[in-house]
C-alpha cells in the first residue's frame, strides 16, 4: 500500500479516527495491529518475514542484556545479527550472488534467476533490528522488555516501507509517551504530508516522464542527456524526501517525533556535507555501525603515524569509507551499478577528505578565500555535478547502459522534446523556489503573521494544485493515448 | 469550504476556456497543399490504434489509393469535422476506412486536435456542481492529457503539420524494442479491471453517427475495421457481445457499411505479444507493433480489394 494511494488514505483515516479514542494504555496494541495489517495487505506471508526476526531479536537481545559474560553476549549478538540479516540476504541478494557467480564462471550462459519476491521495506526494518542489537550489546540502551513496544518500534507503519531508520534509543520512548489530540500538531503534520505529496506526485512523477524517455534511448539526444541526469537528481530527491515527509507527517499527527531525513542536500558545498544532509537516517547508521568501527579498527592495526608514506588517519578513513560505501551501494539495490554508485561516492569522499587541507592552502594563497559567496556557489555547483554523475549508475539498468549514456553525450541541441525540457526546467525552478520558502518559512513575516483563514485558503489552493498537476499514473492512455 | 471553492473554480475555468491555451493551428492549408499534389480515393481515419495498425504504404494498390489521418486525440467529433474538411478539399472519397475501437463512445477529442479543425471544446461542469467528489480528481485523466497537449502545441506550425501529414502516409509502425517503457501485461491475474462498452451516445457518439450519415449521403463505402487487440485487452473489454450487436445494428442502418472484425474472424493471432507494443490484462487499449502491422495490413489489403471489386 503506497502512501499516495486512495487505499492508504482510507486506511490512515480509519486508524486516526479511533486512535485518540482508545486509552493510551492500549494504543500500542491498536498501532501494532494496524502496522501488521498494513504490511500484510498485499501478501499475508510478509507478516512472517517481519514477525519472526522481530521475535528472535527481542529474545536474543534480552539474552545479551541478562548475561555478564562477554563471550555469551557475543553469541547472542551473533544470534540477533543472523536472525535479522539472513532474511535480507536471502530475499535481496540470492539472485545477485547467483548471477555474479554465473557471469564469472560461465559468461555465455543465459542467466535465469530464482523466483524470489523481495518483501517491501525489508532493508529498512532489518537495519532497525541490527542497530538495536548493536546498541544493546554496546550498552547504549537496555534491551526492551515489552515485546509489544519493541514490535511496534520495528513495524511502525509510517516508517516501515521507506524509513526513516529510527534508533531505538530515540523512538521507543516516543512510542511510550502519552499523547493527546493537538490541533496545531495535526495541522503541522498535514502541511508536511501535503508538501511530501507535492514533491512526489507533481515534481518527481512529472520529471520521470522525460528521464525515462532519455535513459531508455540515449542516442542522438545531445544536451538532453545532461538535463535528464539533472532532472533525475531532482526526481529521486523529491521521490524519496517526499515519501519521508509523508512518513514524518503521519507520525507527527499520531503524536510521535520522527528524525529529519533530508536537509536540503543539493545545497551542500562538499560531499561530506551532502551525506550529512542526504538520507540522514541511513548515512548516520552507516557512519555509526560500519564506517567508524572499520576506520578505528584499521587505524588501531597500523602502528605509527604513517604507513607507505600515507597518514594512518587517511588509511583508516579510506578503508572505512570504501567498505561502507560498497555495502551502502549494495544496500540500495542488488546490482553492480549500485555498487559502482556507492564506490564513486566513496571515492569522492576520500578525495575530499584527503585534499581538504591542500585545497584550503590553495584558496588562501590565490586570495580566493575572501570570495565566500563565490566559493559557496562553486562548492554547491561541483558537489551537485559529482552527485549527478554518480546518479547515472544508480539509474542505469546495467554498466553497459551507463557507459552508453555517458559516451552518447555531446553538446548539441536536440529539438525533439524541447518543449517538455523547458517545462521540466520551469518545474525544477518552481520547486527550488518553494523549497527555499519552506526552508525559511518561520523567518518570513508574511507567512508567520498571516491569519489562520488565509493559511487555510492557501493550503486548500495548494491541494487543488497538487491534484491538478500530479501525474495520474493509472492513466493507461498517457503514452500512446487513444 | 475553500477546497470546494477552489476545486469548482479551477474546474470551471479549465473546461470552459482550455481551448484558449492553444493557438489556432488550422490544418486546412497544409492539408490542401498535400492533397493538391496527390490523388486519393480512400480515406483512413481513426485514433492512435489506427495510426499504428493501418498503413497506406502497405495497403495501396491500383484500386486503392489511401490517405491516412489518424492520431492520438482524434475522437469522433474531430473525425467528423475532419471528414467534412477533407471532402471540401479533395471531394468525396470512394471508400472511408474507419478504425473502430471498443472505447469509441467513451473518449472525447482533445482540445489540441480540435484546434486543428477550428472547433474548440468547452464543457460545462455546472451539472456536476453538487457532486460529492472533487471535480479535479474526477477529471484527472482529462486534465493530464490537456497539460500534455498544451506542451505539445507550442511547436506546432503549418510546416510541422504538413510534415506530419506527409509522414503519416509513409509510416509503417514501430518495433516494441524502440519503446522499452511500454509494457504488455501478459499475466491473467484475477483482479484485473474490466471495461464495459459504452453505449451511444457516450461522449461524442452523436458525432460518430453524424459522420456515418454524411458518408452514406455521399454514397461512399464505409468500412469499419475492428483492429486486433492483444488477447489480454480483448478479455479486459468484457462487453464484446454488446459491441458486436451494436456493430450489427449499424450494418442494418447503413446499407453501404461493411464490418471487418479482426478480433473475432480468427485470421489474426491475438495471443502473439510480439505483434503488439502495449495492452494486456487490465488495459482496455492495445497498439500494434511494426511486425503485427505487416501481417495485419496484408489481410486488410486482401479484404479491402474484395470490397472494392
Amino acid at each position: 500500500m503506497i502512501f499516495t494511494s486512495l487505499s492508504f488514505f482510507y486506511f490512515f483515516l480509519i486508524v486516526l479516527v479511533f486512535y485518540f479514542l482508545i486509552p493510551h494504555k492500549f494504543r500500542w496494541v491498536y498501532l501494532l495491529i494496524a502496522s501488521f495489517w498494513f504490511y500484510g495487505y498485499h501478501n499475508i506471508w510478509n507478516i512472517s518475514y517481519l514477525a519472526i526476526p522481530t521475535l528472535l531479536v527481542y529474545v536474543f537481545s534480552i539474552g545479551i542484556d541478562n548475561s555478564n559474560n562477554k563471550k555469551t553476549k557475543k553469541k547472542y549478538l551473533f544470534g540477533t545479527l543472523l536472525s535479522s540479516l539472513s532474511i535480507l540476504i536471502y530475499f535481496k541478494y540470492t539472485n545477485f550472488l547467483y548471477y555474479s557467480i554465473t557471469i564469472l564462471f560461465s559468461p555465455d550462459t543465459e542467466f535465469k534467476g530464482l523466483d524470489i519476491i523481495l518483501p517491501f521495506g525489508i532493508s529498512f526494518f532489518t537495519f532497525k533490528l541490527v542497530s538495536y542489537s548493536i546498541d544493546v550489546y554496546n550498552e547504549k540502551i537496555p534491551a526492551e522488555r515489552h515485546l509489544g513496544y519493541f514490535a511496534l518500534y520495528i513495524s511502525f507503519f509510517p516508517q516501515l516501507l521507506m524509513g526513516p531508520i529510527e534508533r531505538a534509543v530515540n523512538f521507543i520512548p516516543e512510542l511510550k509517551k502519552k499523547v493527546n489530540f493537538d490541533f496545531d500538531r495535526v495541522i503541522s503534520g498535514l502541511t508536511l504530508i501535503s508538501w511530501g505529496v507535492f514533491k512526489k506526485m507533481v515534481i518527481a512523477d512529472r520529471l520521470a516522464i522525460f528521464v525515462n524517455e532519455i535513459f531508455a534511448a540515449p542516442y542522438h539526444q545531445g544536451i538532453n542527456l545532461l538535463f535528464a541526469v539533472y532532472f533525475y537528481a531532482f526526481q529521486i530527491y523529491c521521490d524519496f524526501s517526499g515519501y519521508s515527509d509523508i512518513a514524518i507527517g503521519i507520525a507527527r499527527i499520531l503524536g510521535f517525533k520522527s528524525m529529519k531525513n533530508f536537509n536540503f542536500p543539493y545545497f551542500a558545498t562538499n560531499m561530506t556535507q551532502f551525506w550529512n544532509r542526504w538520507h540522514i537516517s541511513l548515512s548516520t547508521w552507516l557512519r555509526d555501525y560500519l564506517f567508524l568501527p572499520i576506520a578505528y579498527s584499521s587505524m588501531r592495526k597500523i602502528p605509527g603515524e604513517k604507513k607507505w608514506g600515507i597518514k594512518t588517519e587517511y588509511i583508516g578513513y579510506a578503508s572505512g569509507m570504501f567498505i561502507t560505501m560498497f555495502l551502502g551501494g549494495l544496500w540500495h539495490g542488488a546490482a553492480w551499478t549500485f555498487v559502482i554508485w556507492g564506490m564513486l561516492h566513496g571515492l569522492f569522499l576520500i578525495i575530499g577528505y584527503t585534499t581538504k587541507k591542500a585545497r584550503k592552502k590553495i584558496l588562501k594563497k590565490t586570495g580566493l578565500k575572501k570570495f565566500k559567496t563565490f566559493n559557496k556557489f562553486m562548492g554547491i555547483f561541483m558537489t551537485f555535478n559529482f552527485v549527478s554523475f554518480a546518479w547515472i549508475f544508480f539509474r542505469s539498468e546495467s554498466f553497459s547502459d551507463a557507459y552508453n549514456y555517458i559516451s552518447s553525450f555531446h553538446f548539441s541541441f536536440a529539438s525533439k522534446g524541447s518543449e517538455h525540457l523547458i517545462f521540466n526546467v520551469f518545474l525544477v525552478l518552481v520547486f527550488i523556489t518553494l523549497e527555499i520558502i519552506y526552508m525559511k518559512r518561520e523567518k518570513i513575516k508574511f507567512i508567520r503573521n498571516s491569519p489562520m483563514l488565509v493559511k487555510t485558503a492557501v493550503f486548500a489552493l495548494f491541494i487543488c494544485i497538487i491534484i491538478l498537476f500530479s501525474l495520474d499514473s493509472s492513466n493507461e492512455f498517457i503514452y500512446l493515448r487513444f | 469550504m475553500f477546497l470546494i471553492f477552489f476545486d469548482r473554480s479551477l474546474s470551471y475555468f479549465i473546461f470552459k476556456y482550455n481551448y484558449k491555451f492553444f493557438k489556432n493551428n488550422p490544418i486546412e492549408k497544409p492539408l490542401s497543399k498535400y492533397l493538391r499534389d496527390h490523388d486519393f480515393n480512400t480515406l483512413i481515419i481513426g485514433t492512435s490504434r489506427t495510426y499504428q495498425a493501418i498503413h497506406p504504404e502497405l495497403i495501396k494498390s491500383p484500386q486503392i489509393t489511401p490517405f491516412k489521418w489518424s492520431h492520438a486525440g482524434n475522437g469522433p467529433k474531430y473525425n467528423y469535422y475532419f471528414y467534412k474538411l477533407y471532402k471540401k478539399i479533395e471531394g468525396t472519397p470512394k471508400m472511408v476506412v474507419l478504425g473502430m475501437d471498443y472505447f469509441i463512445y467513451s473518449i472525447a477529442s482533445s482540445s489540441l486536435s480540435l484546434s486543428e479543425v477550428k472547433e474548440h471544446t468547452s464543457t460545462s461542469i455546472m451539472r456536476h456542481f453538487f457532486s460529492p467528489t472533487l471535480l479535479l480528481l474526477k477529471n484527472k485523466s482529462e486534465t493530464d492529457i490537456l497539460l500534455n497537449d498544451i506542451l505539445n502545441s507550442i511547436k506546432i506550425s503549418e510546416l510541422s503539420l504538413y510534415n506530419k501529414i506527409k509522414d503519416a502516409q509513409t509510416y509503417t509502425g514501430v518495433e516494441k524494442s524502440a519503446l522499452p517503457n511500454l509494457k504488455i501485461i501478459t499475466e491473467d491475474y484475477p483482479s484485473y479491471k474490466r471495461r464495459i462498452f459504452w453505449r451511444l451516445p457516450g461522449k461524442e457518439g452523436d458525432y460518430f453517427i453524424k459522420m456515418l450519415d454524411e458518408i452514406q449521403k455521399d454514397k461512399a463505402v464505409i468500412v469499419l475495421v475492428v483492429i486486433p487487440d492483444y488477447i489480454g485487452t480483448v478479455k479486459t473489454n468484457i462487453s464484446q457481445k454488446r459491441f458486436k450487436r451494436h456493430l450489427n445494428r449499424l450494418t442494418k442502418k447503413y446499407n453501404n457499411l461493411i464490418i471487418l472484425n479482426y478480433n473475432f474472424n480468427r485470421k489474426f493471432n491475438l495471443k502473439d505479444e510480439s505483434l503488439f507494443i502495449d495492452g494486456g490484462y487490465g488495459i482496455g487499449n492495445s497498439h500494434m507493433s511494426k511486425k503485427g502491422a505487416e501481417i495485419f495490413n496484408k489481410m486488410l489489403k486482401s479484404d479491402l480489394k474484395k470490397i472494392v471489386n
